[in-house]
């Protein structure tokens, strides 16, 4: 058992395609806080980050023989993981939206303040991840992840191309469209000591 | 002065992505507009806010669910022989509750997706046949499976609307198709089809498939109606992480592709909608 432990993600692929038992175990176990940030950040709801986490890691425990080492299996259960979230994230955009979205975001906040204990000092800190979510809920799916990836979760931009599959400079411009985006709604999170000046500044760059 | 660049424009800026002229006038704008250089302040305010939204711990309990998981999966392996037979269903119908159900897919796709399919579909259908009629002429000889009535020689062009006169091209890329790619590897599947330009004799790198997957033109033919849509040309192939078959589905509305990446379950009847396993729209490919 020890010795499984040591080995390298690549050997404990292999093993694992050749039918040993324990091997994806270990994978899963090296990986899964990693991968655990990334799901997430990308769903903004630990419960549907535990449900694309869960098929994320089936559809790796399967495609395991496809595996070529052509990239590290780091990047390779990575993508697994973004495309789970990307089908979740897909699934629920095209599901109709209610009128009561605010309402439901309110009993969400405080059901989830309540789940943690619902320490005060708490609250500001959901507020901050219900906006953040709620604004990236906002934006096409591909800018969002390119965002999550490299702006939340502080992936270099060759990192990020590689687990999204595409070149470096469309995670560029994926990322910058989606701060443009972004901007309006976000900008008072980092700077409430001076809203005049995010107002004044978001106005005359963008007249219309 | 010169007017404000949009706030894209500046973070493209950021980005170093402008081209140079461009960005020469951005950069000695912004010297001279201290709005504009706020406001690209803010925009690295926006990473910043990103990156302190803060993120909870694994849980433990979802530790132990991913454990128990990956557990459960590895014995059935071992049950079945060690190799992951039919008992490799995809994920998202494994038997945990917490995993979403698919009728909630199919409820989504249903209520939300469709009406904007319905009304671009209307456009799509006078375009459609033409490329129809193209991928018919060019893979005659096509009728493994297919119930639709075989084309007529000069005729498919005069009737573009008859939907039983309509088969489509079937190929198979050998792709593996992914949510987060799907733009990029459907622009390479339709690079790669004899679509757009109709080239005589032409190297096509996708041959037509002689024996195509039974059931194809019955689902394309029933999801083009669902959608009122036509779909022109299918690449069997996989989703996801390689080991789902699925069917890339390809119906030229203007001058893009509405491509659906479907469950091959849709030949077998029943929610024809609800076998859309995702969906994305790509430029027609140029000559």
């Amino acid at each position: 058992m020890d010795a499984v432990h040591e080995l390298p993600d690549r050997e404990l692929l292999t093993r694992h395609a050749q039918g040993d038992e324990q091997a994806f175990g270990v994978l899963v176990r090296r990986h899964r806080e990693r991968l655990w940030a990334v799901a997430v950040r990308m769903m903004g709801d630990p419960e549907e980050a535990s449900d694309a986490l869960q098929d994320a890691f089936l559809s790796a425990f399967r495609a395991a023989e496809r595996f070529r080492g052509e990239s590290q299996v780091t990047t390779w259960l990575h993508r697994i993981v973004v495309n789970a979230c990307h089908d979740r994230l897909r699934r629920r955009k095209v599901r109709p939206a209610t009128p009561t979205e605010d309402a439901t975001l309110d009993v969400v906040a405080n059901e989830r303040l309540g789940r943690a204990g619902g320490a005060p000092d708490h609250a500001s800190q959901t507020e901050a991840r219900l906006d953040v979510h709620a604004a990236l809920d906002l934006l096409p799916l591909d800018q969002r992840m390119a965002l999550t990836l490299v702006d939340m979760l502080g992936y270099r931009v060759e990192e990020a191309a590689q687990i999204l599959d595409v070149a470096t400079g469309t995670v560029k411009s994926r990322c910058a469209r989606g701060r443009a985006k972004l901007l309006p709604s976000l900008a008072h999170l980092r700077n409430p000591r001076d809203p005049r000046d995010v107002t004044s500044g978001r106005g005359g760059a963008n007249p219309s | 002065m010169t007017s404000h660049p949009d706030v894209e424009a500046l973070a493209f800026f950021a980005e170093e992505l402008l081209e140079p002229g461009e960005e020469r006038t951005v950069a000695s704008h912004i010297e001279t507009c201290a709005t504009c250089a706020t406001t690209l302040e803010e925009l690295t305010g926006v990473t910043e806010a990103l990156a302190a939204a803060p993120a909870p711990e694994l849980p433990r309990d979802v530790a132990d669910l991913l454990d128990r998981r990956v557990a459960e999966a590895a014995r059935e392996r071992a049950e079945n022989g060690g190799a992951p037979g039919p008992a490799a269903a995809p994920a998202a119908s494994g038997p945990t509750a917490g995993v979403t159900p698919i009728s909630r897919r199919r409820r989504g796709f249903g209520g939300a997706g469709l009406p904007r399919l319905m009304m671009v579909a209307a456009a799509a259908a006078v375009v459609a046949g033409g490329g129809a009629a193209l991928f018919n002429g060019l893979a005659p000889q096509e009728e493994a499976g297919v119930a639709a009535p075989l084309l007529q020689d000069g005729q498919e062009e005069a009737v573009p609307d008859t939907a039983q006169a309509y088969t489509p091209q079937v190929v198979r890329s050998g792709t593996v198709y992914t949510g987060a790619g799907l733009a990029e590897q459907a622009a390479r599947t339709l690079d790669l089809s004899p679509v757009g330009a109709p080239q005589e004799d032409g190297a096509e790198p996708l041959a037509a498939e002689e024996s195509p997957p039974p059931g194809v033109a019955e689902c394309a033919g029933r999801l083009g109606e669902a959608l009122d849509t036509r779909f022109s040309l299918v690449d069997d192939a996989h989703y996801g992480d390689g080991t789902t078959p699925a069917w890339a589905m390809f119906a030229l509305d203007g001058d893009e592709y509405d491509v659906y990446v479907v469950d091959p379950l849709c030949a077998q009847g029943g929610d024809t909608e609800g076998s859309v396993i995702t969906q994305e729209r790509v430029p027609e490919p140029g000559p």
